[in-house]
């Protein structure tokens, strides 16, 4: 996933683009890290609101591929269901990856 | 410099708070930021923005209950506000709506939609604040068209009047008027119209050229009374009255007539002596074709005041007065004022029967005559 999408998305230059994502990485690590704690702890209700600012925020800035797995996430957790979110929890890990790796040129 | 615009945003996701100060900022923009509802309530009261965008769903105190704390406030009640919602079911949206949101804007949203629905609130927005402006206004021009209805004492030195008037609003539905019917016959005239809007104004108006018409030396005080009523049966709309008092004083032959329309009972002091009422109950003005008024005539003597006055200054919605039983205890207060100038006796009396001055819950008139 390329920081560079959102230059495009937005209409913004890369410098702009990049202030961005790197905001959007930062923000990610920590509600990785929150929905990780939410598994662990079997608490759906502190998932599903973290997920919710995910979806919006990287929606937002043209990650039309996080948001959705976001919105997943959501709506599993609100009807209670824990099954399959270390499976998106994954996807959302990866995406955060290669954000950072364009992040730093890689 | 045109005016900058201020906006509030309100998420408690930083990157949305970035993203929509970037997009409001490169249009020309003011933007505030706050990622809790506490704080943005604070901003609001003190700045006082445009608009606000207000996420709903934030820790602690969530969007709608911002919005309703928002609206509850008189210094941010008319803000409006614009609500930020991840959540796409009709329930959460009309709720916002029911709270007081003017719109939303679904998550994840796209920048041109922010700023399509920013610029066309805030050009509501002005519109509306642009036609209250208008519409106080021009409730102030009526406000001082009905002033220069009202005479003044030093206009008609030989009526020797003297006046208390405070309508509640800008439209006051109570009234009086001075009428020189020849050198030696005034008359007084005070009315109370049912209501105290802009309509009520008109009413106002209507009755002052009535006078002018009737009450001539052709006709008696009652013969006048009844054609004005006859006229107003026909004018007014069905809900609308007058209670009023008319009084026909002759200081020529120190006759005075009274008039009584349903209104509160006149008080008289003659000179050196204890006040009294004078009580002729009659029919309201306005509603009835075939209307029975209250008529007094009674010989008068120099120095000897007369009061007449509005429910206003007896009634009280709030500590459910009637003025019925206001009047009770009225003529308490006008003891020992046999010795008090003309011209200070409304302002002597109004704040001895209000204890300092009168709260706002009525018109009031109060109108000393001297005969």
């Amino acid at each position: 996933m390329n920081f560079r999408n959102i230059e495009s998305f937005l209409s913004v230059d890369t410098h702009e683009a990049e202030k961005l994502g790197r905001l959007l990485a930062g923000i990610l690590t920590s509600d990785l890290e929150k929905i990780r704690r939410g598994i662990r702890d079997n608490d759906p209700e502190s998932i599903r609101f973290v997920a919710h600012s995910i979806k919006g925020a990287s929606g937002n800035l043209g990650f039309q591929s996080l948001s959705q797995l976001a919105a997943v996430m959501e709506t599993r957790t609100r009807a209670g269901q824990l099954d399959g979110l270390e499976d998106l929890l994954l996807e959302m890990q990866q995406f955060l990856e290669k954000l950072e790796d364009s992040l730093s040129g890689r | 410099m045109a005016d900058v615009y201020s906006i509030l945003v309100v998420d408690d996701n930083l990157l949305n708070l970035k993203l929509i100060e970037k997009v409001l900022t490169k249009e020309g923009y003011n933007t505030l930021l706050s990622d809790n509802g506490p704080d943005a309530r604070r901003i609001a009261a003190q700045e006082h923005p445009d608009l606000i965008l207000l996420d709903i769903e934030m820790p602690d105190e969530n969007g709608f209950e911002v919005i309703q704390k928002l609206k509850n406030d008189p210094a941010t009640a008319t803000i409006p506000v614009l609500f930020l919602t991840g959540v796409s079911e009709v329930d959460v949206k009309l709720k916002g709506f029911e709270l007081g949101a003017v719109d939303y804007i679904v998550k994840p949203f796209h920048p041109e939609e922010v700023l399509a629905r920013v610029r066309i609130h805030l050009k509501l927005s002005i519109a509306t604040n642009s036609l209250v402006q208008e519409q106080a206004r021009k409730l102030r021009q009526i406000t001082q068209a009905q002033n220069a209805l009202l005479p003044r004492p030093e206009d008609f030195p030989n009526a020797r009047f003297s006046v208390f008037y405070r309508p509640l609003e800008e439209a006051g539905g109570d009234f009086y008027d001075i009428l020189n019917i020849s050198n030696q016959i005034t008359g007084y005239f005070l009315g109370d119209s049912s209501g105290h809007d802009i309509e009520t104004s008109y009413t106002t108006a209507s009755v002052k050229a009535l006078l002018a018409q009737n009450c001539t030396p052709l006709y008696s005080p009652c013969e006048s009374m009844k054609m004005i009523n006859d006229v107003l049966v026909e004018i007014l709309p069905e809900d609308k009255y007058l209670t009023a008092c008319y009084m026909h004083l002759n200081r020529g032959t120190r006759i005075m007539t009274l008039v009584n329309a349903g209104h509160p009972p006149v008080i008289y002091m003659p000179k050196g002596k204890n006040p009294f009422f004078i009580k002729v109950p009659g029919d309201i003005l306005g509603m009835f074709p075939d209307a029975a008024f209250g008529i007094k005539r009674f010989s008068v003597n120099e120095g000897d005041r007369f009061f007449l006055y509005s429910d206003g200054m007896v009634e009280s919605k709030e500590k459910k007065i009637s003025w019925v039983a206001g009047v009770q205890g009225l003529l308490s207060f006008f003891e020992g004022v046999g010795q008090i100038n003309l011209s200070h006796l409304p302002s002597t009396l109004i704040s001895r029967i209000f204890n300092g001055y009168p709260i706002p819950e009525d018109d009031i008139v109060l109108l000393c005559i001297e005969v």
